[in-house]
């Protein structure tokens, strides 16, 4: 990973010999360890190091981007011409200026605990392993999982005075056990976090078996709409899509948003808050976005009711609002997403949530999910690694595989109970989110699996 | 000094470390990609990026257990950090291993593989390519219920150096060309969108800027345009039970979906099950499992002219080849690397081994995977022998279990057939199966002339996650008694 220092020289070094009115640069660096198993042993190793620069040079209205692996001169310089050549032919367009100042902190980690996490030693995560993997060691238990550490640093700058710089990194832990013959029980957790401790691993490991043993030989249960339990990673799932659909800039001024012309109005249930803050320290997020403007903390669901979305400057301009500090790389054609999203915890203790279900099914995870309906945020998906039938407050039985297909609006709009805890959790295509678990009263399953 | 040997010196003082360190294997390969990525969206550029990549990878093999490291530098030193970094990760890692990696044997490769192409497209003007693009977006807009145009080309340019520690010396250079557009229309409570000439960004194929130029975007402009509008007041797609015939690129998922990930063997034997899930296609059906009917052949190759995972090698220096996944609707091969093809017992590995440019370790993807045609002539005349049919097309939402059994997919656009010929307008089509029964419906194959190429340019697969590009050749196919929502 490059320093602050480092960072300056290489993007004054690119200002310098730049040939455009205005420039932006990105850098990012990034190292990190990974270890993936299966049967119960390291199957795959990886050690990473990568580099990347984005060149954004402005000509007479015109601007081209290019972007290298390399910080080498040679390779900056490359860059440099191929943007300016790619301006030279891109059409007249009216941009927003490029920003001159970096009012705010930066966010992010110190930079000693992102190396650290960058260089996280492939050995230690292999002792952390060994009591767990010591537990695949039966012919019956198909042990797999994925611990990765990174580390990466972020520079957002341009020639008109703007200078950010910022490091983040992540450890993270999943498992999924498989407990074979006798019908397979299916286990899985993840846990996301800034370091993992010994009795974090094996506390994922630990879970992950008993959902496995809990899940052997599911009875098949017919489709239909039932109450739900949903654990966070389940509802991380969910509301992913409810945010990709709907709570950015893009689709809510092209009329595809759940929330078009509904802000101030009553669209999912009273029980439901969602806001998005990348100052939550529970997070590990950059306080800056690709425009060099500082991240802000955005109410967008309160008590149900629709008060915001994310804008960088191109859609806030279109809007007549401010940005709130959510850009990618500009020019973006997907616009701006929340990047930091909390569900508000409610009051009901996890474990009395349960008791909440005279009949339901307890979901552990949802599995390829999908979006089938942009404005009823409509999607379809699978459930995962342990799902379960509820009676009287109590789980009676493990049931196969269901798939549900329903708009998340309405299912966000019959909560009936919202857990106290918050996790980390992250989705299958990528994000974070903390959630708690929450128990809906009504859930469509549309059809079954075999197992 | 060529660039080649530089490279092969690079990669001979890491393999020598390698071997010095206990690696029983060792390759180094060198990946180049240089890319050009346009795009337009309502009348203005959302991209232009010319992007350049040079990376090298190390993978050893020491007690029986992989090491990789990746870096984008490319000294001679980096080359021996990496090499020393993956042999110790490896050795620690083997302890645990309680069945060694085992390669199926492959004798020293030399040689070199270039795509064909006609016209390159980095050598067509940007100013060219936009003037191309911005015609194509004017067309689309112009009505007030068009909320969103787009209409967008990309360009990769590959190059691939191999050195193995068996004395593999591999050299192969790619270049892929994709092009499209999407429209969306709101209005009427509805979101309706229409890709050209398929979803993901349009089409992707193995050539040169000659394809960007044979799929004539301004000349459908109109027509997706129109249709994305009538949609928004089309009938909504039944649902029960009903013949579905689908269109070339939603067969192209479907293939892709419920044929080509559960045939992947690591997948099959529980390597991917933390992510992406496992397979219904357990180790004994091989040779016996009836897949499909018996007009199904699915067949893998690597050779195909224009595929995107079109190659000489694979990453583990093994020959391109072509062989079935399923013949006459019985299943009969997977979709194996050197180190899987040893766990079934095969002499060889098929060469399905790939990995996402420089920074990953291979691992089994899915190579071109296409369904033969059949003898039901054209589209026209499968219209004309269905009655109460419909005809799905153009992939809008996907979902497979981890098991690959139960699928759910929505496209775009759908029409009744009625009389032998497309009737009816129909909004949100959705279609439901499971695998096996799914296939075993099929009763109609278009013909050769029907055949065309459907590239898939976002495959997701492993941790972490690396893309992969490969093609589904197919002609539209009918299928009896399918569950629609």
């Amino acid at each position: 990973m490059i320093s602050r220092e480092q960072a300056r020289e290489i993007v004054e070094w690119v200002f310098s010999a730049s040939p455009a009115e205005e420039a932006e640069v990105v850098l990012s660096s990034h190292a990190g360890n990974s270890i993936r198993l299966a049967e119960a042993a390291p199957s795959e190793q990886n050690s990473l190091e990568e580099a990347k620069v984005w060149i954004r040079l402005i000509r007479d209205g015109r601007q081209g981007r290019s972007s290298s692996d390399s910080f080498s001169k040679e390779a900056l310089q490359h860059s440099l011409d191929q943007a300016w050549a790619a301006a030279e032919y891109a059409p007249v367009m009216e941009l927003p200026p490029l920003e001159s100042t970096s009012s705010g902190g930066d966010g992010g980690l110190p930079e000693k605990t992102a190396q650290a996490l960058a260089s996280h030693p492939q050995e230690k995560k292999l002792e952390q392993l060994a009591p767990y993997l010591s537990e695949g060691v039966h012919e019956d238990v198909q042990l797999t999982g994925f611990y990765d550490t990174q580390g990466s640093s972020l520079t957002y700058a341009t020639s008109r005075g703007c200078f950010r710089h910022g490091y983040v990194g992540k450890a993270s832990f999943s498992s999924t056990v498989i407990l074979e013959p006798g019908g397979a029980g299916v286990g899985a957790v993840r846990r996301n976090e800034k370091n993992l401790e010994d009795k974090d691993v094996l506390g994922v490991g630990e879970t992950a078996l008993q959902k496995a043993k809990a899940s052997r030989e599911p009875r098949p249960l017919d489709p239909g709409e039932y109450p739900v339990l949903l654990e966070p990673n389940a509802v991380g799932n969910l509301l992913m899509f409810l945010s990709w659909a709907g709570l950015g800039a893009r689709p809510f001024l092209d009329g595809s948003s759940f929330l078009s012309s509904k802000i101030g109005e009553k669209v999912l249930s009273d029980k439901i808050s969602i806001v998005d803050d990348v100052w939550d320290p529970r997070f590990c997020c950059l306080g800056f976005d690709l425009e060099g403007q500082r991240t802000q903390r955005v109410k967008l669901i309160e008590e149900g009711i629709a008060r915001n979305v994310v804008f960088d400057r191109p859609t806030a301009k279109e809007a007549g609002r401010e940005t709130t500090g959510h850009a990618g790389l500009q020019p973006s054609a997907s616009g701006p997403f929340p990047s930091a999203l909390i569900l508000e915890p409610g009051d009901v203790e996890e474990t009395d949530l349960l008791g909440t279900l005279d009949k339901g099914i307890l979901v552990t995870q949802f599995h390829y999910t999908n979006l089938m309906d942009p404005q009823k945020v409509t999607v379809t998906g699978l459930t995962r690694n342990g799902t379960f039938l509820v009676e009287n407050g109590k789980i009676v039985a493990p049931v196969q595989n269901l798939r549900f297909t329903m708009s998340l609006v309405d299912a966000f709009s019959s909560v009936r109970g919202v857990g106290r805890e918050g996790r980390l959790v992250e989705a299958f295509f990528g994000g974070a989110a903390i959630v708690p678990s929450l128990v809906l009263d009504a859930f469509r399953f549309t059809s079954a699996t075999e197992f | 000094m060529t660039r080649s040997s530089e490279f092969e010196a690079l990669a001979q003082a890491g393999l020598e470390r390698a071997k010095a360190l206990g690696a029983t294997y060792a390759d180094v390969r060198v990946v180049e990609e240089n890319r050009r990525s346009l795009a337009v969206r309502m009348g203005r550029v959302s991209k232009l990026e010319q992007s350049q990549s040079l990376g090298l990878a190390v993978r050893v093999l020491v007690g029986g257990a992989w090491g990789h490291g990746a870096a984008p530098d490319l000294t001679e030193g980096a080359v021996l950090a990496l090499t020393e970094g993956a042999c110790k990760s490896a050795k620690a890692g083997a302890v645990y291993r309680k069945k060694p990696v085992c390669l199926a044997p492959l004798a020293s490769q030399v040689g070199e593989f270039r795509s064909s192409f006609e016209e390159d497209p980095f050598e067509v003007s940007i100013e060219e390519q936009f003037a191309l693009l911005m015609e194509t977006d004017g067309l689309l807009r112009g009505d007030p219920r068009i909320r969103v145009s787009t209409a967008q080309m990309d360009f990769l340019r590959e190059g691939n150096w191999f050195f193995s520690s068996e004395g593999s010396r591999l050299f192969q250079e790619t270049l892929r060309s994709g092009a499209g557009f999407s429209v969306t229309a709101v209005g009427n409570g509805e979101v309706q969108t229409r890709s050209y000439p398929a979803s993901f960004g349009g089409n992707y194929v193995q050539k040169g800027y000659e394809h960007v130029r044979s799929l004539d975007l301004p000349g459908h402009a109109q027509e997706y345009r129109d249709q994305a509008i009538a949609l928004l007041t089309a009938d909504p797609c039944p649902s029960g039970t009903f013949d579905l015939i689908l269109g070339g690129g939603q067969l192209a998922l479907q293939i892709h979906e419920s044929v080509g990930h559960p045939n992947e063997f690591d997948r099959v034997l529980g390597f991917e099950a933390d992510l992406a899930g496992r397979s219904f296609v357990t180790p004994e059906k091989r040779g016996n499992f009836r897949y499909g009917s018996e007009i199904v052949n699915l067949v893998a190759d690597s050779g195909l002219d224009g595929g995107l995972a079109t190659m000489g090698w694979d990453d583990d220096g093994v020959p391109a080849q072509r062989w079935h996944v399923v013949e006459a609707g019985i299943h009969r091969n997977y979709l194996t690397n050197r180190e899987f093809a040893t766990r079934l017992g095969d002499p060889q590995s098929f060469g399905a081994n790939r990995a996402w440019g420089w920074r990953y370790p291979p691992q089994i993807r899915i190579p071109n995977l296409s369904l033969m045609a059949g003898d039901a002539g054209s589209l026209e005349d499968l219209f004309a022998e269905s009655e109460n049919a419909i005809f799905f097309d153009t992939v809008k939402t996907w979902s497979i279990d981890q098991m690959r059994l139960n699928f759910q997919f929505t496209c775009e656009i759908a029409w009744e057939i009625k009389g032998g010929k497309k009737a009816r307008l129909l909004r949100n089509p959705t279609y439901q199966g499971m695998t096996p029964t799914f296939w075993g419906s099929c009763d109609a194959i278009c013909g050769q002339d029907e055949w065309k190429l459907w590239g898939v340019p976002n495959c997701g697969k492993g941790q972490p996650m690396q893309i992969a590009e490969m093609t589904h050749a197919c002609s539209p196919a009918r299928f009896r008694g399918i569950t629609l929502l």
